[in-house]
């Protein structure tokens, strides 16, 4: 009858006696019912005719969707974002995916079925529902059953709904008025959201005044500034007060032959190519050619490129009587020290690379100028 | 089971094992043991599985399964069955075993495991197991028929006694048995999960196997007080096994795919790679993505019709889970043929017989156990 | 009774009388005395207000300073070196691995207890599944301690999270650390959820009941309303069972998971297939026995001996009894195939492990995880507290040393001689794993004296069944 009216309570000892009185409630007229128990009382459901809960579909639904995703990531980042070989497995190594994505769809899943359950399903955490703030909300979830009695169509003869609980055994009856807030109104939802959006930004601005005003202690410092001798740094253990010493005079690089000329000439006649004449030194000379000679020399060695025009001075011709006649020595040493404006390649090209340029060479030179023996039948 | 099934079933045994024989000479002595031992190991599960299920249920008191523990108590009879046809296969030795081959003796790790693998230890390994389990079939099943006529709770205290015993010589045996008579066919592979392997897919048949004998009785009335609720628990350890095999084959697998050692992974390459490829799909898939969605929900697991074709097709799968464990022995290729479907008619109707014949072994229910009615009374809540 | 007789086959009589059982047959309910709802509502209030004795001040007091040491020690190695401990060439991988593997292994106590035993329907987990929940929560805090401190640059723990680096690379999602952490992740903030999830209607019952107003204002905050309604029952018994399902699946590929942390590597006797499922009941083992070591102690303390019974922890010694036989197996296992595998390597350092120049560690590893566990075959013994708290601490080192055989030994010994070493533990390894204790039992304490440390609302059903049928209603 009144409007501030949700339901009138009944409070029973045990879960038996709730189950045997909903039948004989409803055959009084009283359709509209809830129950409230302080464990899970099996039949309960059933007695009231409540659908089954949703929460299974829900949790496939997503768990299916954690598991697709978690695969796809997997693949995705190991196949096509930046494929990596690691430890000989391949870009799709399938099984390897496995252990996360189960993973995944758990965590999903698990998630899906705790807060589905809560904020979908049960509307949790909500603090304004009637039964909640009546007086025998203490007893319910401690050790009392009870079932309240609701409106129909906004009506309610609250005293025969306290006589029919009276006559189905219930111990005491309350009638439960609706508290300020029914539902969870947008009053509610303003107050949460602005008070935690509050401690956010306080703690936000705590946290960045913590770390301006203590500045963090710096770790493993001995893994930063290791004991130990540094190439390029100072160092007072040795004499000269550095760590890299300078190495004594005649000292030479591994792999490294000094060249006993000192002009072309003297190296046209003492220097000798060590190297065989076989395809691979043949190739491994063109590729050098190609790469640092043709730019200047073209790729037959003409020297007429399309720098022409900028150069002053021409690169030599390769294919030039003078330098056919010139021995594998003379080629070596210019390559080594440079000629004229050509610089001097040893920086770039190693001794054994540059013989082979110089093989290279002779046979580019026999290509554009073949005697006749080489013409197959 | 009617006069025409039984006719029909000797026919079949009858041509599957002119198959058989005739296999021998026509298809090879390879195909020809390959096939036996296939079906010896497929039958060794499928009673071991059952042996397992009935100490299982003693072990744990449990009360839901009494009124359906002749189930698997008659599957069982099986197992002494298991001797011809072990002793038998005896003579495949020296030729489908890689350790047995002339030239096991320059092979290193052939050799170095000589004192394991030799034929005296071996046969008497077989020899060993078969009698242990022969043993508890009658220390088991005998036991709890007995129960039927003097309804002595003693013989309950009995069986629970035995039963963790039993659950170790299973342990010990079956892992001796997936040695000896699956990995050892390529003796140069070592997993020590195998044992486990085998008995979950040995427990998984079982569960499915004994659901079909607990529904085919209770569509002809023979289990009265059986409710859905009952067999909803079939399901629910059907599904769970199900989800064990799969973690057990999986993690096998992935661990030596991972390594990629070259002493093991062979093993997996013969059974992955060319059409045996297929097989493995459909055995990942099959065996465990199609039950395990199939008997998701609670109300899968409770429905007759579900559970029917699901334990059809998980014995099926195990089948397949065996032949993918031993045909690769043949060589590359599916050997799919004429002797694999005599073996099938002969060992098929030749099981069915001997189950039937047990199907008359004791009451459909253990009438005698002192759990009983408790067992009957069972409702999910 | 009428003599039930078996004439046709089809005509079976569906009622079949209850014999008398023999003491053998016959078992305990699994709540003792005269108690009501009312009363498991009241004690645990009763627990988590009452003013602790002295002995807890101090207990409290003596844990949280070797914490405090534990954690100083941490600190103390990360500021001077990963070499203040004992990890070098070529034992790389020290105590903190160790302890990390034991700690998650101990957190699956709680998993295992309350959510497989849901799904086996065994109601005696219902009054311990509280505390067990607790004990894989704190465990996995001590665990999780680890790996933030055993990497190298600890001020780098974004490199394991799933984003591109500066060059565009990803997280190596094929290598078994990374899983590691996706599942440990995982397995923490789960179990906090389910535990959670299962406090709130104790808290709900708490909340109005709690004499300080504190306590009520956080207990109605935390419980978020919640009133029991049939509604959300319904809806909270499907999600507890979605959990206990999906959790299941968690708790048995985590420690599967860490275990391929060593299987997935080649060296000798780590890559074994057994490792998966042989660390899961590893986990499972060292989990019980650590909830049967705290109920030892706190069940006669707290005098929860009504819900917590005898017969509760005869249950728990059983299953610590029957994982102690898998592991036994496992043990078995790795020997034979060791030795069945003719690969020297693998063959001499199962060997190393009970006979090598640290024998003791496998030695003792298999005496505290098979050997003694077997006194838990005679029914006396396994009710005894002595004897189950004396096995249960055995398990829990046993376990323990297990990790170390199987890291150490196999690490110190590897492929090549020239490269085998010694591994020498120092001061601050000890100091970081007493430390991790002390947070443990800190927290554990602080727990039993501040919280509701048995499901009330799992246990009173259980109390209403027993008072009307005392046997029947448990056997399911």
């Amino acid at each position: 009858m009144s409007e501030s009216v949700f339901g009138v309570l009944g409070l029973f000892d045990s879960a038996d006696e709730l189950l045997q009185a909903i039948p004989k409630v409803k055959e009084k007229g009283f359709v509209e019912l809830e129950a409230y128990t302080p464990y899970p009382v099996h039949g309960l459901d059933e007695a009231l005719e409540l659908p089954k809960s949703k929460l299974g579909v829900l949790v496939f639904l997503m768990a299916s969707i954690g598991a697709i995703s978690a695969f796809a990531f997997e693949w995705w980042t190991s196949t096509v974002s930046y494929p990596l070989l690691t430890a000989g497995k391949p870009y799709n190594g399938w099984p390897a995916w496995i252990p996360v994505t189960l993973e995944g769809t758990i965590l999903v899943g698990t998630f899906t079925a705790a807060l589905g359950m809560l904020f979908v399903f049960n509307k949790l955490p909500f603090f304004g529902g009637p039964v909640l703030n009546s007086e025998a909300a203490d007893k319910i979830t401690h050790d009392k059953f009870a079932l309240v009695l609701m409106q129909v169509d906004g009506e309610l003869d609250t005293g025969a709904a306290v006589a029919a609980l009276e006559s189905v055994g219930a111990r005491t009856i309350e009638v439960v008025g609706v508290p300020r807030y029914e539902k969870a109104g947008m009053g509610w939802w303003a107050k949460t959201v602005t008070g935690i959006a509050a401690t956010c930004v306080v703690a936000g601005f705590g946290t960045a005044w913590l770390v301006k005003t203590f500045p963090t202690v710096r770790p493993m410092v001995e893994m930063e500034n290791q004991p130990r001798l540094d190439a390029e740094a100072p160092d007072t253990f040795f004499a000269a007060q550095r760590g890299m010493q300078r190495p004594p005079d005649g000292t030479v690089p591994r792999g490294f032959m000094p060249i006993l000329a000192k002009t072309p000439e003297q190296g046209g006649k003492n220097l000798v190519n060590p190297l065989p004449v076989t395809k691979q030194v043949l190739e491994d000379g063109r590729n050098m050619f190609d790469i640092h000679c043709a730019v200047c020399h073209d790729k037959l060695g003409t020297g007429k490129t399309w720098l022409d025009s900028t150069y002053v001075v021409q690169p030599a011709n390769l294919q030039s009587s003078t330098l056919r006649d010139a021995s594998d020595g003379f080629l070596y040493w210019v390559i080594s020290n440079g000629f004229g404006t050509m610089p001097s390649y040893a920086a770039d090209i190693s001794q054994n690379e540059r013989w082979a340029i110089v093989r290279y060479i002779r046979s580019l030179q026999r290509s554009q100028d073949a005697p006749e023996r080489d013409l197959k039948k | 089971m009617s006069v025409g099934t039984r006719s029909t079933l000797w026919a079949l045994l009858t041509l599957g094992g002119v198959g058989v024989v005739a296999a021998y000479p026509l298809a090879g002595t390879h195909r020809f043991w390959a096939n036996w031992i296939l079906w010896f190991v497929f039958m060794a599960c499928l009673a071991l599985g059952a042996l397992f299920l009935v100490a299982l249920q003693h072990v744990t008191g449990a009360m839901w399964s009494v009124p359906l523990r002749r189930a698997p108590e008659r599957i069982a009879v099986l197992t002494p069955w298991l001797v011809p046809v072990g002793l038998v296969a005896l003579f495949s030795l020296p030729v489908v075993f890689s350790w047995t081959q002339p030239n096991a003796a320059s092979i290193t790790p052939l050799v170095l495991k000589a004192h394991w693998l030799n034929y005296p230890f071996f046969i008497i390994r077989l020899v060993v197991c078969l009698a242990l389990w022969v043993l508890s079939y009658f220390l088991l099943v005998k036991r709890s028929v007995r129960q039927d006529r003097t309804k002595d709770p003693n013989l309950t205290v009995r069986l629970r006694r035995f039963s963790p015993a039993f659950m170790v010589i299973l342990a010990l045996t079956i892992t001796s048995f997936a040695f000896d008579w699956v990995s050892s066919l390529e003796a140069a592979w070592y997993s020590d999960i195998f044992g486990v392997y085998l008995f979950a897919g040995a427990v998984t048949t079982s569960i499915a196997a004994a659901t079909l004998a607990v529904i085919h009785l209770h569509r002809r009335g023979r289990l009265p007080g059986v409710t859905p609720d009952h067999v909803y628990n079939l399901g629910g350890l059907l599904f769970g096994f199900t989800i064990f095999w799969a973690y057990i084959a999986f993690s096998q697998y992935l661990l030596q795919w991972y390594a990629d050692l070259p002493e093991e992974v062979f093993w997996f390459h013969q059974r992955t790679s060319g059409s045996m490829e297929l097989v493995f799909v459909l055995l990942g898939i099959g065996h465990f993505f199609v039950p395990f969605l199939a008997l998701m929900t609670r109300n899968d697991k409770k429905n007759w019709t579900r559970l029917t074709w699901v334990s059809i097709w998980v014995i099926f799968m195990e089948f397949v889970d065996v032949f993918w464990l031993i045909s690769p022995i043949l060589g590359k290729g599916i050997h799919l043929g004429w002797p694999e479907l005599a073996f099938a008619a002969f060992f098929v109707s030749g099981g069915l017989l001997v189950l039937q014949r047990g199907m008359g072994m004791g009451e459909d229910m253990p009438v005698g156990d002192p759990f009983i009615q408790d067992g009957l009374d069972f409702h999910l809540s | 009774m009428p003599e039930v007789t078996l004439t046709e086959r089809r005509h079976v009589e569906t009622t079949f009388p209850r014999p008398d059982l023999p003491e053998a047959l016959r078992v305990k309910p699994l709540v003792e005395g005269d108690v009501s709802i009312g009363d498991i509502g009241d004690k645990v209030r009763e627990l988590s207000e009452a003013k602790p004795p002295r002995s807890w001040y101090i207990a409290v007091t003596v844990t949280s300073l070797v914490a405090l040491m534990g954690l100083a020690a941490a600190g103390y190695m990360i500021y001077t070196g990963i070499g203040t401990m004992g990890n070098n060439v070529p034992v790389v991988w020290g105590f903190l691995i160790i302890n990390f593997v034991f700690w998650v292994g101990i957190g699956h106590a709680g998993t295992l207890i309350s959510v497989i035993l849901l799904l086996f329907r065994q109601r005696w987990r219902n009054a311990i599944s509280r505390t067990a929940e607790a004990v894989t929560v704190f465990a996995f805090v001590c665990a999780m301690m680890f790996p933030a401190i055993h990497v190298g640059r600890p001020w780098l723990p974004h490199w394991l999270f799933a984003y591109p680096n500066e060059r565009g690379m990803w997280i190596n999602f094929r290598s078994p650390l990374v899983w590691d952490v996706c599942a440990v992740v995982t397995y923490f903030s789960v179990s906090v959820m389910f535990w959670y999830l299962g406090l709130i209607p104790d808290f709900a019952s708490l909340r109005s009941r709690v004499k300080s107003r504190v306590k009520r204002w956080v207990f109605r905050l935390l419980s978020l309303g919640w009133i029991g309604n049939a509604r959300q029952w319904l809806h909270y018994e499907k999600a507890y069972l979605l959990l206990a399902g999906l959790t299941t699946t968690l708790a048995l590929s985590v420690h599967s998971i860490v275990s391929m942390d060593f299987a997935s590597s080649m060296v000798p006797g780590w890559h074994m297939t057994i490792f998966p499922p042989y660390f899961v009941v590893g986990a499972a083992f060292s989990g019980f026995a650590g909830v049967v070591l705290v109920f030892a102690f706190v069940r006669t303390a707290l005098g929860i001996e009504s819900y917590v019974t005898e017969r509760h922890m005869d249950l728990l010694n059983k299953t610590v009894l029957f994982l102690s036989c898998l592991m036994s197996y496992a043990y078995l296992m790795e020997g034979f195939t060791a030795w069945y595998s003719s690969n020297g390597f693998i063959r001499y350092i199962f060997a190393n492990y009970v006979w090598g120049d640290q024998w003791w560690a496998g030695t003792l590893t298999i005496f505290f995880n098979c050997v003694l566990p077997q006194l838990l075959w005679f029914k006396r013994l396994r009710r005894s507290v002595p004897v189950m708290v004396i096995v249960s601490a055995g398990v829990t080192l046993g376990m323990w040393l297990e990790r170390y055989t199987i890291i150490i030994l196999s690490l110190h010994r590897d492929y090549l001689p020239s490269s085998w070493g010694v591994y020498l533990p120092t001061l601050v390894d000890f100091m970081i794993l007493l430390g991790s204790v002390g947070i443990f039992l800190t927290l554990l304490l602080l727990f039993l004296r501040k919280m509701p440390i048995i499901a009330a609302w799992e246990v009173k059903p259980d109390i209403v069944h027993f008072r009307s049928k005392p046997l029947e209603a448990e056997h399911v």
